[in-house]
């Protein structure tokens, strides 16, 4: 069975709301929730707790990075130390614990930065993976649901958004 | 500028590396770390406007926009990532920041020189910092208000809660700096005296004074409410606070440098060259070029996050009405 798009457009959350709200009670064949992506122009938590749980993983890339940054800072800045030719250093430490906290420090930040801001654009599949439709009225304060699935069950699935209120339905075949 | 070469952590063609106990070093990565940061933090945060202004624009307009919205749709998946992202990089920014200006203050501090040489300074250039960013922002935000007509954006109780925080800022600099005062006045080290003595009666003396005036009296006028809420006097005070923390920053260098350890090394009063004002000037203008170019080209108001103050007050006042 081929894969369909279809894309409406609600004048606010709750039409939207409603419409989801129906399309998950409908247990339509060839239709799964997990399918379903909501465009918004602000976030709407409980409009995203009908579709599900949808994990976010960005806090395991700023803690990788995170770590990653303070052992690299800190391995990079000894090795320095450790190898310079000659070590005059009077009894005090070849690689002295604590200065080298505030490079180790600042690369810890660093990276965390660097690789949260990477974390996120994965969670968004960026830049390969556009959405197939999309409307820039969603910019305009309005709300789209789009729903991927069978075409056998996409008449019905217009027939919901229909039903509670669309302004606009959008389709484009896989 | 052209020296940042011998700061930055990498050898050189001998083979030599940086100090790597020395705070210049610490200094450059420091605000390396700080610049990287903020630009990611801003850029970040202004994705969801940057879709906007591509859903609107046209012509190469629309293709710059495009450019940089970086694919943004406002899918829920998206709106989950950017929230978790900006929260979490807020929080790295908030103790960089503290760790920055601390480690500028270390440059000074852990040197051996009179007048620099003190044990508070990393607070209290941390606190210097918080001052003079919250005076910039009342500054600029009543001359935005003004020129984009945005009073229903930046409204007066925004303007209310910004002068509060400076004028609690402005405390704590006075205290740290009367702290700084006592520390040295009750000390054994006379060199330190005699150099806080010289600031206070010797040529720098207008200069430290309007320092201590404008840093810790002026703020005073934050304190009342009729003054808050006029912003002509605001404008004033903003810019009068600005030129205190200016000051101050004068008053930490040059005394050190025109009344130092040796008096051989005394000079009749170190001044600025006509070069060095250049470069302030010229300090002054890129800012106001850049700021002026960064608000002709991107939002400077955000638009999502008015987007869901306007939405979530709707909400609850129709839950009221219910």
């Amino acid at each position: 069975m081929s894969k369909v798009h279809t894309m409406a457009l609600f004048n606010d959350f709750e039409e939207a709301g409603n419409a989801l709200q129906e399309l998950k009670d409908s247990n339509l064949a060839g239709f799964r929730m997990q399918d379903v992506t909501i465009k918004s122009p602000i976030e709407h938590p409980e409009l995203s707790a009908l579709l599900g749980p949808r994990p976010v993983y960005v806090q395991l890339f700023t803690l990788f990075g995170a770590v990653f940054g303070a052992i690299t800072g800190f391995t990079l800045i000894a090795s320095a130390q450790a190898n310079f030719l000659l070590q005059i250093r009077g009894g005090r430490p070849v690689v002295p614990i604590p200065p080298n906290m505030v490079l180790t420090y600042e690369l810890f930040i660093l990276c965390g930065v660097l690789m949260t801001a990477l974390g996120c654009f994965i969670g968004w599949k960026l830049p390969g993976n556009r959405s197939p439709l999309y409307n820039e009225r969603v910019s305009e304060d309005k709300i789209a649901i789009l729903v991927k699935a069978d075409s056998a069950a996409i008449t019905a699935i217009n027939a919901i958004f229909t039903r509670h209120r669309s302004l606009e339905i959008m389709g484009e075949y896989d | 500028m052209w020296q940042f070469y011998y700061v930055v952590a990498y050898p050189n063609e001998r083979w030599t590396w940086p100090n790597f106990n020395s705070p210049l070093v610490w200094d450059a990565t420091a605000i390396g770390t700080y610049l990287t940061s903020s630009i990611v933090f801003l850029y970040f945060g202004m994705i969801p406007d940057l879709a906007i202004c591509r859903d609107t624009a046209t012509g190469f307009r629309r293709k710059f926009y495009w450019f940089l919205s970086l694919g943004w749709q406002g899918t829920d998946r998206q709106w989950a990532n950017f929230r978790v992202a900006y929260l979490t990089i807020a929080c790295f920014l908030i103790p960089l920041a503290v760790s920055v200006h601390s480690i500028v203050a270390t440059d000074f501090a852990v040197s051996q020189q009179p007048g620099w040489h003190i044990t508070s300074f990393p607070p209290y250039f941390v606190a210097g910092a918080l001052y003079s960013g919250c005076a910039a922002i009342i500054t600029l935000f009543i001359i935005l208000r003004y020129v984009f007509r945005f009073e229903e954006y930046m409204t007066m109780p925004i303007l209310d809660k910004t002068c509060r925080l400076t004028f609690a800022i402005a405390m704590v600099w006075t205290y740290l700096n009367l702290i700084e005062y006592a520390s040295v006045w009750y000390g054994n080290d006379v060199y330190a005296k005699e150099t806080l003595i010289y600031r206070a009666t010797g040529l720098y003396a207008p200069y430290w004074w309007a320092m201590n005036f404008l840093g810790s009296v002026v703020p005073f006028m934050l304190a009342f409410k009729s003054m808050r809420n006029n912003l002509t006097i605001m404008m004033v005070v903003s810019l009068l606070l600005n030129m205190g923390m200016w000051l101050e920053r004068f008053m930490i260098i040059s005394p050190t440098f025109a009344h130092g350890y040796y008096p051989w090394t005394w000079t009749s009063g170190w001044w600025p060259s006509w070069v060095q004002w250049g470069i302030v000037l010229g300090s002054f203008g890129w800012f106001s070029m850049l700021f002026m170019l960064f608000c002709k080209i991107f939002p400077t108001v955000s638009m999502y996050e008015v987007k869901e103050m306007v939405y979530h007050r709707s909400e609850a006042r129709k839950a009221r009405n219910l």
